[in-house]
């Protein structure tokens, strides 16, 4: 089986037996996309994420967490159905390209495009289209992702614990 | 072409040799060691020597045996570490700046004789732990053993930088006077694997390559021991997701060590604000373990168990501070600075700054913050063709983080507790820290 599941037969499983949180099965989410369920694989989480209170989520937004099998948290904020931001933080990276979604490639290009830093200098990608930040070394990263043009007008993001 | 010669020990030499085989006082890392290796720790130890056609990028070495000690004429639980440009790098247009290099011995243990190869510029990574190496710098003739019965195992190893995607071996790693028996590697690029899953190439971008990594592998020696990367089972032409257990990963080598098994120090002398050509530090196995690796007059930083600290710059607090060899610059957010065209921070001048480290659990006892500095001058002031190692190249970091990558070590000798490892100056992990330019604490 592989990591990657947009949304698997076990996740639809899972959702049903656990009763929590039910999201219908759509084709696709991530960063830009709807928030009609988590793009990994995983356990959905009842809280935000380590660094949110529940209580401190802005009206309006959506905040939705789950832990995926090899141990990584990944909340995704949305507004008005479409994710505009994630955070997660785990032992390793998580696939980046399932929860940037078309995001992703402007990652990678990024990564791609600078200079030899070594293995784990942090990434920071600021550009108009996207804002990514990875840091961290083997057993302990996080990272965060927003996509500036559809953080809702007024949210100062570090409420959610992301860098502006 | 570039050829690696292989050296089969005979055991008999051994008995030969008398001299050179009694017990080796602080010398350890044998005990145990199966097959005719049990006592010899030091001398000169005779030997078949056969030389294997090799394509690799590994610089060919002979005349390797089991077990040699003192190989570079030092202490036998310490080995040279070299910032240097790598030559095989430069002649793909990578510069090897801040890369600390070590030389290791690759042997296979689970024949007799064993059969070792010495494989070159293989970076010191104390952000990471285990053995990684360029599958093409390992000679085949190794015939490493696989680790499991079955479909060969892979593993995805994520980095911030990308990820490296290469099979998984069991192999003796050598470095001086110690020997990790047995412990699982990852063999990057291995042409034998399909090519990396999706969920692999989705975490970043491939770096398994030598002008990433600027040498032919990585020892991962920090403070933690399992590596967690992604595993899978590879047969067919596709791999899936294993669940692999913590004891056969990817494991930092220095836990296999016999005796110097609880941690490692870095070493590097204090080079001048211009950089410097080359500068050869020092790799010490072991803490308080032999007379060349005490705390004593350390000062130690606590981290927690994701060996975080806490660094403050300027008023801020960076609680997912540390200390990695693996980072070739500094990343620390320094406000009010201008970047230059390299994305490096820009001063108009030479400018230091200070920063206390301090610890973010209350166990062991937080220690008073440790005042440290670091210096910060325009890159495009610094001549990186001609110089390798720079010690005041800053780069902005992120919002929680500062990264004290290689440009902190100079100067300085650095310790990296193992976790779970018990010390008078606390459990592991933790850093330990001591200064000897005029420019530190």
């Amino acid at each position: 089986m592989e990591h990657r599941l947009s949304f698997g037969t076990q996740s639809v499983f899972f959702l049903i037996l656990s009763g929590t949180l039910l999201f219908p099965p759509l084709a696709s989410a991530a960063l830009g996309g709807s928030d009609q369920h988590l793009a990994l694989e995983g356990a959905l989480q009842p809280s935000a994420s380590s660094r949110v209170l529940a209580a401190q989520i802005p009206t309006g937004v959506r905040a939705q967490t789950l832990i995926t099998p090899q141990g990584v948290t990944v909340t995704q904020w949305s507004a008005q159905g479409t994710v505009f931001a994630l955070s997660w933080q785990g032992p390793m990276i998580p696939d980046l390209s399932v929860i940037l979604g078309s995001s992703f490639p402007s990652y990678s290009a990024a990564l791609r495009a600078r200079p030899r830093q070594g293995l784990n200098a942090p990434l920071r990608l600021q550009s108009a289209g996207l804002v990514a930040h990875t840091i961290g070394h083997m057993g302990a990263y996080s990272g965060w992702a927003y996509l500036p043009a559809l953080v809702p007008q007024g949210l100062n993001l570090t409420t959610l614990g992301i860098e502006p | 072409m570039k050829n690696i010669s292989v050296a089969l020990l005979l055991p008999l030499s051994c008995l030969l040799l008398l001299s050179g085989c009694g017990g080796g006082g602080a010398d350890v890392g044998f005990m145990g060691y199966s097959g005719g290796y049990t006592s010899a720790t030091t001398g000169n130890y005779g030997g078949s020597t056969s030389t294997l056609p090799n394509g690799s990028n590994a610089t060919a070495t002979f005349s390797q045996t089991l077990p040699v000690t003192n190989t570079q004429g030092a202490p036998s639980n310490q080995v040279n570490v070299t910032i240097e440009q790598n030559p095989a790098a430069s002649a793909l247009g990578a510069y090897s700046t801040n890369t600390p290099f070590v030389t290791i011995n690759l042997c296979n243990a689970s024949t007799q004789p064993a059969v070792c190869q010495t494989i070159d510029h293989v970076l010191v990574d104390t952000g990471s732990y285990g053995l990684r190496l360029l599958a093409s710098a390992v000679n085949t003739n190794l015939n490493l053993p696989a680790i499991q019965n079955g479909p060969l195992v892979a593993e995805c190893a994520t980095f911030v930088s990308g990820f490296m995607w290469g099979s998984v071996y069991t192999a003796s790693l050598q470095m001086n006077g110690e020997l990790a028996k047995n412990v699982s590697v990852q063999l990057v690029a291995d042409s034998a694997l399909p090519s990396a899953p999706a969920s692999c190439t989705g975490t970043g971008t491939d770096i398994g390559n030598l002008a990433s990594i600027g040498g032919n592998g990585i020892l991962g020696v920090g403070p933690l021991i399992q590596d967690q990367g992604y595993y899978y089972t590879c047969s067919a032409g596709s791999c899936t997701s294993t669940n692999l257990p913590l004891s056969s990963q990817v494991s930092n080598p220095v836990a296999f060590f016999s005796l110097d098994n609880n941690g490692v120090l870095l070493q590097f002398p204090a080079i001048p604000v211009s950089g410097q050509s080359s500068v050869t530090g020092t790799l010490t196995f072991g803490l308080n373990t032999q007379t060349n690796n005490s705390l004593a007059g350390f000062s130690i930083i606590p981290s927690d168990l994701s060996t975080y600290f806490t660094a403050t710059i300027a008023g801020q607090a960076y609680p997912q501070s540390f200390i990695d060899s693996g980072s070739v610059y500094n990343y620390i957010t320094l406000p009010g600075l201008t970047l230059n065209a390299n994305g490096d921070y820009a001063p108009g001048s030479y400018t230091t700054y200070p920063a206390t480290l301090s610890s973010n659990t209350a166990t062991p006892t937080n220690p008073n913050p440790l005042p440290v500095e670091f210096g910060v001058l325009d890159s495009t002031l610094l001549d990186f063709t001609a110089n390798a190692a720079f010690n005041d190249v800053v780069d902005p970091g992120s919002s929680g983080s500062a990264d004290f990558g290689m440009s902190f070590f100079y100067g300085k000798t650095i310790g990296f507790a193992l976790v779970g490892s018990t010390l008078p100056q606390g459990t592991g992990p933790f850093y330990a820290l001591q200064c000897t330019s005029s420019n530190c604490l």
